[in-house]
């Protein structure tokens, strides 16, 4: 029996490298663990959560271009319900809809981990420890077959970090991850209004980069910099432009949590 | 300390123990890996800068949420550092203990999820029990009003309506009540629903109807209990029965109760006077915009005044008022900002009215409240009561307000406007009329 363990032990030990087969197979086999976590989680439920009411509601009177509810709720971050919304032009219901999309953040959201965590320890094994903990993490389980703004949030908020470790890391020297990150800035905020944290990634990120290669890497940290407040710059003012009720709305909330609420 | 909850919530104790580890870990010297050690530092600089910045908007645990992505990645980096860790202190298979140790604390994290669905047969037990108690005693229409948080969504039919008393707490619960419930006194809940139904959440040894009949001097009747095993919680739903006639009344009987004991005159604004030229509320409707008639005066319904000292004085232009033509025809009010009008005739206070008012929006969308300004014996104005806002739709519908105002002598009833309004009629009746 000791001997048996031992052995079991030593197998367990030793310093194995993994091929990118054998990395792609793990990585299937633990989405689908996670989406088996997610159903298995589902088929359970009986009763439906307090949110779910107002989501559905949400999507269907914007299929119905209520103006009352619009101005109800223009305060209220558009981007989840609107692509659910047109997503249920297909014909599908509100409430399928939305489970469907927040299933498919859900799961989109532990595959990116896998590639973020890749990029930050430059290693694929880390990379799939990091989706084994995400597939198994109880709360987004929980999130994922609820009717929430959260699990598209999360998944917006990990590729920004996921682009952010690739600029560090120097695979994002082109201008794109820059831009990515200014859109993905934009679709945050308009998901939760607490998505302007996305703001900071990529300024932290530049400040990184310089602390890293010292000051040889000024140039690019700085035109990365420009690059990614343009693009939110210029998506802000679009909206700003355009009348958007919700983007006109944000300076407003910011001072009334930051300022009032400190006062 | 929400956020802080909130952190162990998403990211599992385990591995919320293991982000924490991880992030002291990073700044000791030993475990420098220059691989690691820039993205690693933006991940831990990511997180702390979250954590500051969410601590104001936090207001519940889940709030926390996006500190479980970087939590993850220093997870990642204290369990990576395990090993290294576990060799130094010459403990054999170190790899070996902590992948054994990760997938069992996976696995326990698979089952706290499952965990996570906690069996909750009350909620549709209760809607039955709603439903079945409304078919026993054959009425089609009722309300429940919710004290306390059941823990989710009840399932009941559209006939039935619900109020949420979300404030509830059990050693305040009368104050909480009276605050909710001061403008829709249970009591006149019956004038419009048959039967009222109460979901009180508390402590199993609550005693919800002893006090309510203390407070209300009406003792309701238990129709079901549940008690939660977990944490020894009734959820008690108790019913009152409405003896007033126009809650059993069908739309037509209820409409001839309405008409027959109406007192408010020319609620349908269909008779019209001609303000006088000189008149002040003719010169402040004219500063708003108000388009005279063909003839250059300004005509507005009998028994209706405006206040010119309130809301009409700040109105921004234009606002346009059109009086009812035909008997299909309604007050129209376009206004940007809220503008009102109220009887000329006062009422007596203290009693209980239900007073029925049928509006409708238009394409641009409107607003309508009511309001009641309070006068002394002598009509001496004393202040400004708003009491709720009324439904609209497009074209018309018509809402019941029960509505009663004690610790006064008059009233005047006050409609407010803002946007596109159409009001077509408005009535008041006293409930002892609608009693048996």
């Amino acid at each position: 029996m000791k001997n048996k363990l031992a052995s079991l032990l030593h197998f367990l030990d030793r310093d194995f490298t993994l091929s990118k087969r054998q990395v792609i197979f793990a990585a299937m086999a633990l989405l689908i663990i996670g989406l088996g976590l997610r159903c298995g989680y589902w088929t359970m439920r009986d009763h439906p959560p307090r949110d779910e009411e107002f989501y559905i509601q949400a999507v269907e009177n914007i299929n119905n271009h209520d103006p009352a509810w619009f101005k109800k709720y223009d305060y209220y971050s558009p981007l989840m319900p609107k692509i659910a919304a047109t997503v249920c032009r297909s014909g599908i219901t509100a409430e399928t809809a939305l489970h469907m999309l927040n299933m498919g953040y859900a799961m989109l959201w532990v595959l990116v981990m896998f590639f973020l965590c890749r990029d930050v320890f430059d290693d694929d094994k880390a990379g799939l420890l990091g989706m084994a903990l995400a597939a198994f993490n109880p709360y987004s389980v929980r999130m994922a077959c609820q009717i929430l703004r959260e699990p598209l949030y999360i998944l917006i908020f990990t590729v920004s970090l996921w682009c952010a470790v690739r600029v560090i890391r120097g695979k994002g020297v082109n201008l794109l991850y820059p831009a990515i990150i200014g859109a993905l800035t934009m679709l945050g905020i308009y998901t939760r209004f607490e998505g302007f944290e996305i703001t900071l990634f990529l300024p932290l990120a530049a400040i990184i980069i310089l602390l890293q290669y010292k000051i040889q890497y000024l140039r690019q940290a700085v035109t990365n910099c420009v690059i990614y407040f343009l693009t939110v710059a210029i998506l802000a003012a679009a909206l700003f432009w355009a009348g958007d009720s919700y983007m006109t709305r944000i300076p407003g909330k910011l001072y009334g949590v930051y300022v009032v609420s400190k006062e | 300390m929400i956020f802080i909850n909130g952190f162990f919530l998403v990211n599992f104790i385990p591995f919320g123990i293991l982000a924490l580890a991880g992030i002291i870990l990073f700044f000791s010297r030993k475990f420098k890996n220059e691989k690691w050690h820039y993205p690693l530092l933006f991940i831990i600089t990511v997180i702390l800068f979250i954590s500051l910045l969410r601590i104001s908007v936090i207001i519940g645990r889940r709030y926390a949420m996006p500190t479980m992505v970087p939590g993850i990645v220093i997870s990642v980096f204290a369990i990576m550092l395990l090993p290294e860790i576990l060799r130094r202190f010459k403990i054999k298979y170190a790899d070996a203990i902590v992948r054994l140790a990760v997938v069992i604390t996976l696995l326990t994290c698979a089952a706290k999820a499952m965990r996570f669905q906690e069996s909750k047969p009350y909620l549709y037990k209760l809607s039955e029990a709603v439903q079945n108690d409304c078919d026993k005693n054959n009425v089609n229409k009722a309300v429940v009003l919710i004290f306390g948080n059941p823990g989710g969504k009840l399932d009941f039919s559209p006939k039935i309506d619900v109020l949420k008393v979300k404030s509830l707490r059990i050693r305040d619960r009368f104050i909480d009540i009276e605050y909710q419930l001061a403008n829709l006194e249970p009591e006149y809940l019956k004038l419009s629903y048959p039967l009222v139904y109460m979901l009180c959440v508390g402590p199993e040894s609550g005693n919800f109807a002893v006090d309510w009949a203390k407070r209300y001097h009406d003792k309701p009747e238990l129709v079901y209990e549940y008690i939660r095993v977990k944490d020894q919680t009734a959820l008690q739903l108790y019913r009152l029965t409405s003896n007033y006639p126009s809650a059993r009344s069908s739309p037509d009987e209820l409409g001839k109760i309405l008409i027959n004991n109406n007192i408010l005159k020319n609620g349908d604004f269909k008779s019209k006077h001609r303000l006088p030229h000189e008149d002040s509320s003719a010169k402040v409707l004219r500063s708003c915009g108000v388009e005279p008639s063909a003839d250059g005066d300004i005509y507005f319904p009998e028994k209706w005044m405006i206040d010119p000292g309130h809301g009409w004085k700040s109105a921004c232009k234009p606002v346009s008022i059109k009086l009812p033509e035909d008997l299909t025809d309604a007050l129209i009010i376009q206004s940007k900002d809220w503008v009102s009008i109220y009887t000329e005739d006062a009422f007596d206070g203290g009693k209980a009215y239900l007073v029925a008012v049928q509006a409708g929006a238009g394409p641009q969308g409107g607003k309508l409240t009511l309001w009641a300004y309070i006068y002394s014996a002598d009509m001496k104005y004393v202040r400004t009561v708003s009491y709720q806002d009324i439904k609209l739709s497009s074209p018309s519908c018509r809402e019941l307000i029960p509505f009663r105002l004690d610790n006064c002598e008059k009233f005047r009833l006050v409609l407010l406007a803002s946007g596109d309004v159409n009001i077509k009629n408005i009535m008041a009746v006293p409930a002892e009329k609608s009693a048996k």
